[in-house]
């Protein structure tokens, strides 16, 4: 009755707080980000898992509120400005070796060098493997924008990582 | 091989070790329940902290400095930064600060806060989990025990406040709803009730409740002496599309008449934490309006919150002042982003000398002049400051 919010929260929590971080990392390659965006997520969503629709609806509104605080999390100018330290960071010399690792290394670090709209494409396109016309409503834009910020991105990661990467 | 392949092997690389904390944090339940009160105007949500009973009341600071007079201060150095002149401020949410004060009440039930401090005892009221029974600490351990009355709505609404007696609590009258959850509307008496769990007196405040329009309270606070009962309203209508005019009302407790002393600005206002001076000559509360006080990110107002003090010296009228505008807690960030995902509380809490008020400020725990609203010493700490503050006399 009265914590019935709380044991909903800790058994939606238990099941989707994962894939939830994982998102938010891929979104903004910072883990420790990652988790305060998760943990925000579920604090917005917490209040109003009793309202939706239908169970199956929680997750896909969990997703689309990690990606709205990813979005607003990089409006941030602190957060901007750590996103570009962190950036800097990564062009540092790696020390890893072997050729794969390197590789994806750089699709890694040039995917977050991409504009978060397009990168938030990409993750969704590519990682959670929505069709486009989900990937479109999660980001708020039409399907042809979509695959305009789909394309853009891999043209982009295409011409920043070289043939090394992609072969 | 290709892109796209590479892509999806990364991606799946990538967020393969990546892993959520393995429960709910408590900070992130501490705000879930934060966010529920707010957006119920104060009401009836109630989260037992189990796990965060060691979390309870660890942070201090202490000094054996005599309080200093505001007339005085300018005269000495400034304060350091990791020192409090004046006791000890307490934030249940940090244990930033080293040190410890009272156990929290036994059984591990209680909520993750207190509900209510009273300065002059020292003593902490604690509550449980839907269970009609609170706790009364002090730094020496337990110092009551109380089952509620049935009639009341005590241990299940976070409004409970001690006095008017130096061994009683008040609380409004109990009301529920469909789900069980003890509700502030309309409650036409406030109970008083004895640390031995007896019903002292019934208060009948349908005065302040006859407005013709459903109310909540959202606060209760009894004068230091005792003669005074600050009671703090919000329509029960209030949301994203109506107006929410706040009011806070002076119960005479010995006139049993109430009078508005204070009413916010007609912008879906939230009245929180009333707390008077220890001279009993100031109330302050902190008000709120905008996305802070409904909790949505979409809300077009953007709003400060303030802390506003009510001087209200004998025989004259009611004056009001800001002492402390929350627009420092992240410069360049909107309070709409703020208030909607981050740092939707801003406990305070008044020196044991009345000179000066504990803030969050920028992230960190300032003190203010209770005058003129002057940051005079800030405190180092974590930003975020969720729990309530709580500033102990010397011992």
């Amino acid at each position: 009755m009265r914590q019935t919010w709380r044991a909903d929260l800790g058994d939606f929590y238990a099941v989707h707080a994962d894939s939830a971080k994982r998102l938010a990392y891929l979104l903004t390659g910072d883990n420790e980000l990652a988790e305060d965006i998760t943990q925000d997520a579920f604090v917005k969503i917490a209040g109003r898992l009793g309202g939706l629709r239908s169970r199956e609806a929680s997750p896909a509104y969990l997703r689309q509120t990690v990606v709205n605080l990813c979005r607003s999390h990089f409006r941030r100018k602190r957060v901007e400005r750590n996103y570009l330290q962190r950036e800097a960071s990564m062009h540092r010399p790696e020390t890893v070796e072997g050729r794969d690792v390197l590789a994806a290394d750089a699709l890694w670090k040039e995917l977050q060098r991409l504009a978060y709209r397009q990168r938030c494409a990409v993750v969704l396109r590519y990682y959670e493997d929505l069709s486009e016309q989900q990937a479109a409503e999660v980001l708020g834009c039409s399907v042809g924008a979509l695959k305009a910020l789909t394309i853009r991105a891999m043209e982009q990661l295409r011409a920043r990582v070289g043939s090394e990467a992609l072969s | 091989m290709n892109l796209d392949h590479n892509l999806k092997t990364m991606l799946r690389a990538r967020a393969e070790g990546v892993a959520a904390a393995p429960v709910v944090p408590d900070s992130t339940v501490r705000r879930v329940r934060v966010r529920k009160v707010l957006m119920t105007g104060g009401v009836g949500v109630t989260v037992a902290g189990v796990a965060m009973a060691g979390a309870l009341m660890r942070s201090a600071i202490w000094s054996d400095a005599a309080p200093v007079p505001p007339a005085e201060r300018e005269k000495q150095e400034a304060p350091r930064p990791d020192t409090v002149r004046n006791g000890r401020i307490l934030n249940a949410d940090s244990d930033f600060w080293q040190g410890s004060t009272a156990p929290p009440p036994p059984g591990g039930q209680h909520s993750y806060a207190w509900d209510a401090f009273d300065q002059d005892t020292g003593s902490f009221l604690y509550t449980a989990q839907s269970m009609p029974r609170v706790w009364v600490v002090d730094e020496d351990g337990l110092v009551a025990e109380i089952d509620c009355p049935a009639s009341s709505g005590c241990g299940r609404n976070e409004m409970e406040t001690f006095g008017p007696g130096p061994h009683e609590l008040t609380v409004p009258s109990a009301d529920s709803n469909e789900h069980g959850d003890v509700l502030v509307r309309n409650p036409r008496s406030v109970h008083v009730i004895g640390f031995d769990g007896t019903l002292h007196d019934t208060l009948d405040i349908s005065a302040v409740l006859s407005q013709g329009q459903d109310l909540y309270l959202s606060d209760l606070a009894w004068s230091p002496d005792g003669s005074r009962l600050a009671i703090s309203t919000q329509p029960d209508d209030c949301d994203l599309s109506s107006p929410c005019e706040g009011k806070v009302w002076i119960f005479d407790h010995n006139r049993g008449e109430a009078q508005t002393v204070f009413t916010g600005p007609p912008e879906r206002v939230v009245l929180r934490d009333l707390a008077w001076s220890p001279d009993g000559r100031t109330l302050a509360l902190l008000v709120a309006s905008g996305s802070y006080a409904s909790g949505y990110s979409d809300d077009p107002e953007q709003v400060w919150p303030r802390l506003v003090a009510l001087r209200m010296p004998p025989n004259e009228p009611v004056r009001v002042e800001t002492l402390k505008v929350y627009d420092d807690w992240d410069p360049g960030v909107k309070v709409l982003e703020v208030a909607d995902d981050y740092h939707i509380a801003f406990p305070f809490a008044w020196s044991p000398d009345g000179t000066r008020i504990a803030v969050t400020s920028e992230g960190r725990i300032a003190e203010i002049s209770a005058e003129d609203g002057e940051v005079l010493a800030r405190h180092p700490g974590e930003k975020g400051f969720w729990g309530p503050l709580a500033w102990l006399r010397k011992r």
